[in-house]
């Protein structure tokens, strides 16, 4: 009986890897079929020639510009979010001043509440500001949207060090700034890298702050050039695939790489709530 | 020794450290802070102010009162909108919870391999929504070339194009979204079925309880802390959700995917109506403000 | 190692947070080389006051010198101190060697790379941590952690030692052991030391003087004999001794103090309210009739080198020590009388002060 529950349980364990994972397999494939094969009846996994003509066609039309900018854009974010995130993350954690309490619940809205309802006016904002279609307006917004999650982090970990570790580094010849740099953030590794990793997640995969935030193709990002892209070549599914795949590399590499902090942080955050 | 004096006076601002601590914890916070308050508090005054006001395309006609809001409700269009931000959210809620139930607790049974499942099931979630919707839409096509189409047709199943039926369209829409992210859900649900003692099932098959009875007595209730939080996060995150329907459907056809967070986008930012689309926003806006307080007195309450 | 032991004086220091007072200006002069220990229970000011020294908090009146010295308000990493915490503090991502390093390596105090190894494996063998090196600190044992913290400690020659319930978290048998080796340690450093504890036992056998401490105010100062023979006053006499002093309380009528279950001599004068102390091992049996104390034995103990038993006696329970071989039951009736009338100290009812 037993038996035969772990094998059911492989094989709807089998099916649900397959839903999950069978549609980028597919991308991918159609992204180096030829034309001819791409629309092949039945369909045909994997193509009896290789070609990455598909992707020289997005080169051609200059969508790696957009890839160039949707990382600029989100490192710095990320960078800049993670850093300004920790310092408060840290301040929440071993200082004591005024309205404390009331700012730690201004970040916790702030990301709870999705930036999505707040876009419109963002928009407007950003124009009267003369920020509305520059380089520095993305990473901004970005910034804004990954910081309360890396206050959130940060906090939760720092509160985890015992202050004691602090106090004996500062025993032992070190500045409070020394003691912070080489003894508490480095056990603070795994919550910095989830929140890096969400972060760029979140705006490597953007597209509505984007479209909504920038107008030159110039400064477009990846997503956006993408669904231009399918304006222009609605039926160049080839070239589409090849697009989605560059827009998916570096996400899921990150993932891949960085999943058991990502995993870990949001388990340990939801377990402590 | 005048100044060890000085320095002995702990009143003296400079050399109170609580004091210097105060600012230090303050100052560590205002960087995070001005940029939290200028890109999440202000639009969110900015708006309700320019949501007074006849805007259009960034020209401000001047103060008109609740004359927006006044239009936007009396619109059925407006309330067709909200009808289906609950059909999306509640039917994306209704597909994913119970996916992402069945998946942790496969994924705890498989041990090894079930944190291997977990990592499969989440490359989806790395993924842009709008590089989801191309990906999707290509699968979905009718053909030629369609996949879904093809392997229907091989069990002699006639192809219909789901994006652009209008009873399948929003369906379909639920589905490709509920694949990008119920895994996320997953992850919650893992850890709190890891914090049920595994004492409790020895018991219950001890006391003769069957596999349903169990997840019904044990599974069920204790892990209802984390379906709470996996609720609330996914509510606010399906309400919110337009990307996926720009990318599949652009809110056709015939408006059957039209949700209220469509309808934002397509009034704000196509036709450029900013003063109407903010009204759209500050009612979003308390939406999500109303889910949050729900969800925040339910999961206190629940804790107490 | 090179003697740098220095002297630790407090003048009137008092640190208060808010209405509270923590600590209420305490007076203290450790000369270089002493063991000092702040005993109290917890939250008598104890902790706070180590931390004084050692530059965590701040007080909010008087002065602190280390060394003639004025510290009051220095930073930790400028007092040159060595502290071993409770927890041990030890840096998790750091292996042993470089735990032990870590403040060889401070800017103030950059040392040669040569001489930092030397002095780290100098500890590390005085502390039989050699083989343990290379380990992480959650690779290692609890009393391996200790040893850890101590060698940190130790391996840059501080003036003076600061150590903070450094025992508490050892399993009874390596908390003796460790006490010796600390005792050890201290005589062959010669090293200023001030160590807080809660636990009397250890601050008898460790210090050449010990602070009793309670409610933020110093409570007495002397030495372990001094201070276990001659309590200044009831808390000092009930927190010293396992179990401590007994007490009895009454009124002085014709010579002798009248309590409840007690009529003991006295040189008090008439009428005057007062409480008569009495060590355990001061009291013994005698014949319930015409004994001093009289009571109901509630317990008896067997402790293998003689019996304790708990006695009640008024609305008290008491303790003596008794030697093997008197058979002594429950539920008896019992008297007792002090060894000798030397052995009963005196206070005052209403200060609890010694007379």
């Amino acid at each position: 009986m037993r038996y035969v529950t772990r094998i059911l349980a492989a094989i709807c364990a089998f099916a649900a890897a397959i839903v999950a994972i069978g549609p980028i397999v597919w991308a991918v494939s159609t992204s180096v079929k030829r034309n001819n094969e791409i629309f092949a009846v039945p369909p045909k996994l994997i193509p009896s020639s290789a070609t990455l003509d598909h992707y020289g066609r997005l080169i051609a039309e200059g969508v790696h510009w957009s890839f160039v900018n949707s990382a600029i854009y989100s490192i710095i974010a990320v960078s800049s979010a993670v850093a300004l995130g920790t310092l408060a993350g840290y301040a929440f954690v071993r200082f004591e001043f005024r309205m404390k309490n009331a700012l730690l619940h201004l970040f916790m809205a702030a990301m709870a509440i999705p930036s999505y309802a707040l876009l419109l006016p963002t928009q407007i904002l950003f124009v009267e500001l003369g920020l509305f279609n520059t380089p520095a307006a993305l990473p901004i917004l970005y910034a804004a949207h990954v910081i309360p999650f890396a206050v959130w982090m940060t906090r939760a970990h720092f509160a985890s060090v015992p202050i004691e570790l602090e106090h004996a580094a500062a025993v032992d010849g070190y500045t409070r700034f020394e003691a912070v740099w080489r003894v508490v953030l480095p056990g603070a590794k795994p919550a910095l890298i989830a929140a890096a990793a969400f972060g760029f997640l979140y705006a490597w995969n953007d597209y509505i702050t984007s479209t909504t935030m920038i107008d030159s193709p110039e400064l477009r990002t990846l997503p956006v050039a993408l669904i231009f892209f399918q304006g222009f070549h609605g039926r160049d599914w080839g070239a589409l695939m090849a697009g989605a795949v560059i827009a998916t590399i570096p996400p899921v590499v990150l993932f891949l790489a960085f999943r058991r902090y990502l995993i870990g942080g949001f388990s340990e955050g939801s377990v402590k709530g | 020794m005048n100044a060890q004096t000085t320095r002995q006076r702990p009143a003296a601002g400079e050399s109170d450290p609580a004091a210097a601590a105060r600012r230090a914890g303050l100052a560590l916070v205002v960087p995070a802070l001005g940029v939290v308050v200028a890109v999440n508090v202000l639009p969110a005054f900015f708006g309700f102010y320019s949501s007074l006001r006849a805007i259009f395309f960034f020209g401000d006609d001047g103060f008109i009162g609740w004359r927006n809001y006044a239009e936007l409700f009396a619109d059925p269009a407006t309330w067709a909108a909200i009808r289906r931000s609950m059909i999306f959210t509640f039917g994306s809620l209704g597909l994913a919870v119970p996916l992402a139930t069945l998946a942790a607790m496969g994924i705890r049974k498989l041990g090894a391999w079930g944190r291997l499942l977990l990592t499969v099931l989440l490359v989806p979630w790395a993924m842009s929504p709008i590089v989801v919707a191309l990906l999707w839409k290509w699968i979905l096509l009718p053909s030629p070339g369609g996949l879904l189409a093809s392997i229907l047709a091989h069990f002699g199943i006639e192809p219909i194009n789901l994006l652009s039926h209008p009873d399948f369209a929003m369906p379909t829409v639920i589905a490709v979204g509920v694949w990008r992210t119920f895994a996320f859900a997953a992850i919650i649900l893992t850890a709190g079925l890891g914090q049920i003692p595994a004492d409790l099932y020895r018991a219950a098959s001890v006391d003769g309880l069957t596999a349903i009875e169990r997840f019904r007595r044990i599974t069920f209730p204790l892990l209802s802390p984390s379906l709470l939080i996996v609720l609330s996060v996914l509510t606010i995150s399906y309400f919110n959700e337009v990307q996926i329907i720009i990318g599949l459907t652009a809110g056709g056809p015939i408006h059957s995917t039209t949700t209220l967070g469509y309808q934002l986008f397509e009034v704000g930012f196509v036709e450029l109506n900013q003063g109407k689309g903010n009204a759209i926003a500050i009612v979003m806006f308390l939406i999500n403000l109303f889910l949050i307080v729900g969800y925040v007195r339910l999961l206190g309450g629940g804790r107490k | 190692m090179v003697q740098t032991a220095q002297s630790v004086v407090f003048e009137g220091v008092a640190k208060r947070f808010g209405a509270v007072t923590a600590v209420e200006r305490v007076d203290l002069d450790v000369k270089p080389g002493q063991f000092v220990t702040l005993l109290g229970p917890s939250g008598c000011g104890k902790s706070t006051t180590l931390n004084m020294i050692a530059g965590l908090e701040w007080p909010t009146e008087g002065r602190i010198l280390i060394g003639g010295r004025d510290v009051t308000h220095l930073p930790p990493s400028e007092r040159d101190i060595a502290m071993v915490f409770q927890s041990y503090a030890l840096y998790p991502h750091l292996s042993v060697f470089e735990n032990i390093a870590f403040p060889l390596r401070a800017r103030r105090r950059r040392t040669a790379e040569p001489e930092l190894r030397e002095r780290v494996r100098q500890a590390a063998s005085a502390l039989g941590l050699t083989p343990l090196l290379d380990r992480l600190p959650r690779e290692i044992s609890g009393g391996q952690r200790q040893r850890v913290a101590l060698g940190r400690a130790m391996v840059r020659i501080p003036t003076v030692y600061l150590l903070d319930e450094p025992l508490s978290n050892l399993d009874q048998q390596l908390r003796v052991q460790m006490r010796s080796e600390l005792k050890d340690i201290h005589q062959r450093l010669g090293a200023t030391m001030i160590y807080v504890t809660h636990d009397q036992g250890e601050a008898m056998t460790l210090s050449d003087t010990i602070v009793v401490m309670s409610g933020g105010r110093v409570e007495q100062l002397g030495s372990p004999r001094d201070l276990y023979d001659r309590p200044a006053n009831v808390f000092v006499a009930r927190f010293l001794g396992e179990p401590g002093m007994n007490l009895f309380e009454g009124k002085v009528s014709g010579g002798v103090l009248r309590g409840d279950g007690v009529a003991m001599p006295t040189v008090l004068g008439e009428g005057r309210a007062a409480i008569a102390g009495v060590r355990p091992e001061d009291l013994i049996a005698a014949d319930p009739a015409r004994a001093p104390i009289k009571g109901v034995i509630r317990t008896v103990e067997f402790l293998g080198s003689r019996t304790l038993l708990r006695v009640d006696v008024g609305g008290a329970v008491i303790a003596a020590f008794v030697p093997l071989g008197v058979p002594f039951a429950a539920r008896e009736a019992i008297g007792l009388a002090p060894s000798a009338a030397d052995k009963v100290r005196w206070f005052a009812a209403d200060t609890g002060m010694a007379l």
